[in-house]
């Protein structure tokens, strides 16, 4: 009994590796960087704000078994040529930012679909081929906006281009600015639409909360009579956050020096609303027909398509689908930086939601919402401060920005790996365990 | 949406009732009452049955296919094939690899590749509609499924889910009406309550929510008919060598459940290999030979032999070594295990001890999972094992597979597709990639680095497809494409390549048609006859093993039972299978299957522990 416990607890640790190594980061780097923690609270909710939906926007294509989606690079251009044009046209405000999602989904549905046509000629190599698509969407884009717009893309305006003087002494505006700032309606739109102090939310959030979990609870039990304790597993992620809630909560009421730390901490109510809306629907498509052939697909490719499943089609759907919500993402994390670094902004997009996802404890045939939220409160945690962590270490500010960059590749390298490990250390031990099974079968008799 | 509508939900059973065609299944198990067809309704019929009456049912065939004909680019696979299936038949399609049994499927189910070849010739008739199938989804909404050879399951989702898969309930959402059904949700509930009604009408005790890939493969098999008959209108299926990867029990279990199912109304089609279940459990016989149908008989007026000689077109003679001069008992001991245990999944060797002779045929046989396939993979080290291996006297550590290779053992795996061949590359580098590594053959020097010597590798495949009787295009020609037993004889070339003195063969005719079989049999007899080879065969086919071994040591339950010659009684074998020690004469006036399973049963009824057998085994 005593072994097979313990058996337990090293099955758990081996199975959350990564988030709990990087957890471990965390603190440390909280610790060594001496940073009070209404600072960490406040960057923390920004930031998760910030990035959540670009990083829910990956979950689809790992579950239709294309993995780690690359290509919401794509996505985010979309998101940007929106933004772009309604700071063109001065259509501000948070109907600007609205109609800048529409451009946004409109064009990623054409982009999502020439991504996923590619992905399906390449299957088995969406990862490897997203990237480099990613790279060469890059190059695309910078074409058209360095140099088509204004000459031939017919378009004026001396606040976001660039100014220069033809042969015949006129001026000429060609190209985009490097950095556009958005007016100020615009700027924050959605995250200072409606903005409630951490304590005064927190309860209602908890409400919330608790009234669904019991909800879903109580359906479970009374109509689908399952037993108390499948039920509490099935909701597992419901019923975790609830407690997790609660208990801060009561830590709040009962220790000052956490209500200190939360007193200053304001929420973006109408971004958490759209993120969990956002969350919501994904959920939702899993759920669906749609949901359950993306699922076949991802297990199987042979089976679904002799299943009649139409595979090519399932595939390109998965990936507009994530292409959409990956501009809708862009959109919500530049008006909260508040411009848009026009040919740089998107260029890590990739990149930082995958290690984001990752570091969730996600791999590249697995990823849910809890990890997805797991990895962006850890990865971003450690994004903001292994910079100042550095700084305090070696007094040079440089050095703690090398990191950062070398952070986030190499926890993709490490989560790869310690996801391959783990395959293989689980091949081992269901070998070990099914050879033991035989010899006691065989003992019995 | 809601499960089928069954006669034994009905309160007054002698009611006519209509339902819609196809929306009920013929009757319950002793439901007799006959089907009235009107229009496009089906009802039972108030009358009761008199003898006689089923016979208008019996008139219409479920399927015909006449005449059917088909070429590709000017080779004409099909001539002048008819197949007709009555419903509630269980109909046999045997033929050699080749034959053109798959052909014959594919133009039923619409695979694309007829389409793209030009299609065929003949009518396909589904009760007694013309109809042209130009998909496999077509044939789907026609009511014909079909069961494959390889599971068409998903490991990760339930049985319930693998059941209904691409046909999930769905319950209708708002966002469902606007953007199409694919966005209506999954109804798991209901899903899993049909899938358990199927189950239960199969008579199978299995959970609906198991998780598929945790389940052992004879119940695979389950969920896959399951699946066919949870379709609404599935009139016909087709079985693609369902009990190829069965065990013998599992076979029997299954095909008494396919039974079952067709005196529900359900018309089978089942190709295999294996004739005694063929003899067994079909009504009815179609052969095919080279295209050609060359028998069209009901199953009661074959047998087996006859039915094989149908197939192969000339007698199958039943294979007899002929005895050297020489008695095997005199000559030296080239390997002997001792105490040797392997722990293949599924397949564990506990405690196998023998001694195998120089210049023998040894053979390994026993029943599926007991443990005699790991021991030709645990001396080549491909899994964990223990215990003593002596190779010409020498003792090995086999886990070191290069000094096992390199001390003359070859092996020739019973997994051929998958640890045996590289499936695309030609049949040259297939041959010639054993011996590249371990002894350095068909490898050239230019300015002392070692460059692959195509030249000398295809003038060997050359003598070794002339040597083995490949049927090839030649040398170049992808593995891929050859048939099972042609492929099978690549492997035993490559094994050749090593000139081994020992070479263990798994399973070597596992899959092939007759006609192969034979030659591969007549291949490894003149291996061992003209080379000297001793030879080590692990099959499951004990007829087989009688066939060309010396001596068969049987595995049961991870040891060996017993070691038996060839020419020994059929009931010993059957002894020693379920872990009896034979006695010395058979009981008077018992048969003998009913003896062995007799004493299977003292045995377990006093759980007697398995006989002491290393004595025998050692002598």
């Amino acid at each position: 009994m005593e072994h097979k416990k313990r058996n337990k607890y090293v099955e758990f640790l081996q199975d959350n590796m990564v988030p709990i190594l990087f957890t471990i980061l965390c603190m440390a780097s909280i610790k060594i960087s001496g940073q009070n923690a209404g600072y960490v609270i406040t960057e923390t909710i920004s930031r998760v704000g910030r990035n959540a939906i670009l990083i829910v926007s990956l979950i689809l294509p790992v579950l239709c078994g294309m993995g780690l989606n690359f290509s919401i690079v794509l996505g985010a251009m979309a998101g940007e040529v929106g933004l772009i044009l309604i700071t063109h046209w001065s259509f501000d405000g948070l109907k600007g930012i609205v109609l800048a999602a529409v451009i946004a989904t409109v064009l990623s549905v054409i982009l999502g679909t020439l991504t996923g046509m590619l992905f399906n000629k390449v299957k088995g190599q969406e990862m490897i081929t997203g990237m480099i698509l990613g790279f060469f969407a890059v190059g695309v884009y910078d074409l058209i906006f360095i140099f088509m717009v204004g000459s031939i893309i017919p378009m004026v305006n001396p606040e976001i281009m660039l100014n220069s003087q033809n042969e015949a002494g006129e001026t000429i505006y060609v190209g985009l600015r490097n950095t556009i700032d958005f007016h100020a309606e615009t700027k924050y739109a959605v995250d200072n639409a409606w903005k409630v102090m951490f304590v005064k939310f927190l309860p209602v959030l908890l409400g919330c909360f608790a009234a669904v979990t019991a909800a879903v609870l109580a359906y479970r039990i009374v109509k689908r009579k399952e037993s108390v304790k499948e039920a509490v597993l099935g909701t597992k992620g419901f019923v975790i956050t609830s407690v997790l809630l609660a208990v801060l909560q009561g830590m709040i009421m009962t220790v000052p020096a956490v209500k200190k730390a939360f007193f200053i901490v304001q929420v973006p109510v109408l971004t958490g609303i759209v993120i969990g809306a956002v969350c919501l629907l994904v959920v939702f498509i899993t759920k669906t027909k749609l949901g359950q052939d993306i699922r076949t697909v991802g297990m199987n490719m042979q089976v679904a398509s002799a299943a009649g499943i139409d595979v090519d089609r399932t595939r390109i759907v998965a990936t507009v689908l994530s292409t959409v919500i990956a501009s809708w993402g862009q959109i919500i994390f530049l008006q909260n930086i508040g411009n848009v670094q026009t040919f740089n902004s998107h260029e890590q997009v990739g990149t930082y939601a995958v290690a984001a996802l990752l570091v969730g404890g996600a791999s590249i045939d697995k990823a849910t919402m809890g990890q997805v939220f797991t990895g962006t409160v850890l990865f971003h945690i450690l994004f903001f401060m292994t910079p100042l962590a550095g700084k305090v270490l070696f007094n040079d500010p440089q050095l703690g920005e090398y990191f950062r960059v070398f952070l986030c590749y190499g926890i993709i390298a490490i989560s790869l790996f310690l996801y391959a490990w783990k395959k293989v250390v689980e091949e081992k031990r269901r070998m070990e365990k099914e050879y033991q099974e035989q010899l006691a079968q065989l003992e019995a008799k | 949406m809601h499960g089928r509508i069954r006669p034994w939900d009905c309160s007054l059973p002698r009611r006519p009732f209509l339902f819609k065609k196809g929306l009920c299944t013929p009757s319950e198990p002793g439901d007799t009452r006959p089907l009235v067809h009107w229009g496009k309704y089906t009802r039972y019929s108030r009358l009761p049955v008199k003898p006689g009456r089923r016979k208008t049912l019996d008139r219409k065939f479920v399927l015909e296919m006449n005449h059917i004909g088909k070429d590709f680019f000017g080779n004409q696979v099909l001539k002048d094939v008819s197949i007709k299936v009555k419903p509630g038949e269980i109909v046999a399609l045997i033929g050699e690899n080749g034959a053109g049994k798959s052909t014959i499927m594919n133009i039923l189910f619409g695979m694309p590749a007829i389409h793209q070849t030009g299609g065929f010739t003949g009518e396909v008739i589904i009760d007694g509609e013309k109809v042209d199938i130009k998909s496999p989804m077509e044939a789907m909404k026609h009511g014909i499924g079909m069961v494959h050879q390889e599971f068409m399951l998903i490991d990760g989702y339930d049985v319930a889910e693998n059941v209904k898969l691409n046909r999930e309930n769905l319950k209708k959402t708002p966002l469902g009406m606007v953007f199409g059904k694919r966005l209506n949700l999954v109804d798991q509930l209901s899903m899993h309550k049909d899938a358990r009604t199927t189950l239960d009408s199969l008579g199978i005790d299995l959970g609906e929510r198991t998780r598929v890939g945790s389940l052992p493969v004879g119940y695979k098999q389950f969920v896959e008919i399951a699946r066919e008959l949870d379709k609404e209108n599935t009139r016909l299926i087709v079985l693609d060598e369902p009990t190829a990867v069965l065990t013998e029990t599992e076979a029997e279990t299954f095909l008494s459940c396919v039974r079952s199912v067709a005196e529900k109304g359900i018309a089978f089609i089942f190709i295999s290999h294996k004739l005694d279940e063929i003899k067994n459990y079909t009504h009815h016989v179609f052969v095919l030979r080279d295209g050609e149908m060359v028998g069209d008989y009901h199953t009661r007026e074959l047998t087996t032999i006859r039915m094989s000689e149908l197939m192969v077109g000339r007698k199958v003679e039943i294979l007899n070594r002929q005895t050297d001069g020489e008695a095997p008992e005199h000559r030296e001991i080239c390997l002997e295990l001792e105490h040797f245990g392997v722990s293949m999944p599924g397949e564990v060797a506990r405690d196998v001890s023998f001694q195998v002779k120089k210049g023998e045929i040894f053979g390994i046989g026993g029943l599926a999972g007991h443990g005699k396939i790991s021991i030709a993979n645990g001396i080549m080290g491909l899994y964990p094992c223990r215990g003593q291996v002596k190779i010409h006297g020498k003792a090995m550590d086999v886990t070191k597979t290069s000094d096992t290779l390199n001390e003359g053992v070859a092996f020739v795996s019973e997994d051929r597709r998958g640890a045996g061949l590289m499936l695309d590359e030609s049949i040259e580098l297939n041959i010639a990639i054993g011996a590249l590594k371990t002894k350095n053959r068909f490898v050239t020097r230019r300015l002392g680095i070692p460059f692959y010597d195509k030249k000398e590798a295809i003038a060997y495949a050359k003598k070794m497809i002339q040597e083995l009787d490949i049927r090839c295009t030649g040398h170049s020609q992808p593995v891929r494409s050859l048939s099972g037993g042609n492929q099978q004889k690549v492997c035993i070339a490559r094994a050749l390549t090593l000139e081994p003195d020992i070479l263990f063969v798994s399973e070597p005719t596992r899959g092939i048609d007759i006609g192969a079989k034979k030659m591969i049999l007549d291949s490894l007899m003149k291996l061992n006859r003209e080379k000297g080879v001793t030879v080590i065969i692990t099959s499951s086919e004990l007829a087989e093993l009688r066939s060309v071994c010396n001596r068969i040591a049987i595995v049961t339950e991870g040891k060996i039972a017993g070691i038996l010659s060839s020419t020994d009684e059929d009931y010993k074998y059957g002894m020693l299978m379920s872990g009896v020690k034979p006695p010395e004469a058979p009981e008077a006036g018992s048969p003998q299957k009913a003896g062995a399973a007799e004493a299977g049963e003292r045995q377990n009824a006093a759980a007697a522990p398995v006989p002491e057998t290393e004595g025998r085994a050692n002598s």
